[in-house]
């Protein structure tokens, strides 16, 4: 059953997996409601999240630190947090600060699916 | 390319205007490297508004800000002027440097305006009017790194 908030879509993959569809825009006028919508999830067992970011023109450092907020919360529990479809306004910025060291990317959904459920 | 200027006076939609700016003044420019390029100079120009938007005093005044942007040859020069009350930019960098940790979840929208631009000034020209400017070269790979 996917869930809608303000601004993002989630849904179940698994039981300990969810995809969050980002859409448009994470950055400091929805970061606060992507924080709040994975603390959700994550107080009903998700410990693994796929991000899709096909659609996504915009991630500013305010988006980053709610995502580098989930990372800190899910990795003491062995979970992961990954991007899938990355567009190229988020490649840039995952390039600029070098997180593709820490957040695994996946051409598509998909293929994020496949790795982790 | 002669300078474009973009002005602004709704604080909720003047990131996404100045993004929009951008777009619109360097569609001409083509490429896969200016490509990033563009997107690098659009990342960057919110960083600064946001901060503007997030944090500024306009002390009553209704905002007005302004933005210029065109190219030299590889380069993207830009200028945001504004009507606020002002900061020092320095040390709002060092205190955001200070606090900068793991896994930073804030304080990174001015290190990365500083990191990810060359020729960074701030101006106070006077009370309520203030100019930052800042290039952006296609030529450059700048970068930050995160300690995750």
């Amino acid at each position: 059953m996917q869930v809608t908030t303000m601004t993002f879509t989630v849904e179940p993959c698994s039981q300990d997996t969810v995809l969050v569809r980002i859409g448009k825009a994470l950055d400091f006028r929805n970061a606060a409601d992507f924080k709040s919508t994975c603390q959700t999830q994550v107080r009903s067992g998700a410990r693994n999240f796929i991000l899709d970011f096909s659609e996504t023109g915009i991630l500013d450092s305010t988006g980053l630190g709610s995502i580098f907020s989930l990372y800190r919360q899910v990795s003491p529990i062995e979970g992961q947090v990954v991007f899938a479809a990355v567009s190229r306004p988020v490649q840039v910025v995952v390039q600029l600060t070098r997180t593709y060291k820490v957040f695994r990317q996946f051409p598509s959904v998909e293929a994020a699916k496949e790795s982790l459920v | 390319m002669e300078s474009v200027k973009h002005r602004f006076r709704d604080l909720a939609t003047a990131v996404d205007e100045a993004r929009d700016a951008i777009d619109a003044t360097l569609s001409s420019w083509t490429g896969e490297v200016v490509a990033d390029t563009v997107e690098l100079a659009k990342l960057v120009a919110h960083e600064w508004i946001a901060n503007l938007v997030r944090h500024a005093s306009f002390s009553g005044r209704a905002p007005d800000i302004t933005l210029d942007v065109w190219t030299e040859g590889p380069i993207i020069r830009c200028v945001v002027e504004d009507n606020s009350s002002g900061f020092d930019l320095e040390a709002e960098l060092d205190l955001a440097r200070r606090e900068l940790g793991r896994a930073p979840e804030r304080g990174m929208g001015l290190i990365m305006v500083h990191e990810f631009t060359s020729d960074l000034v701030y101006e106070h020209l006077n009370v309520t009017h203030h100019r930052a400017s800042w290039s952006i070269s296609a030529e450059d790979n700048p970068h930050l790194d995160l300690q995750v």
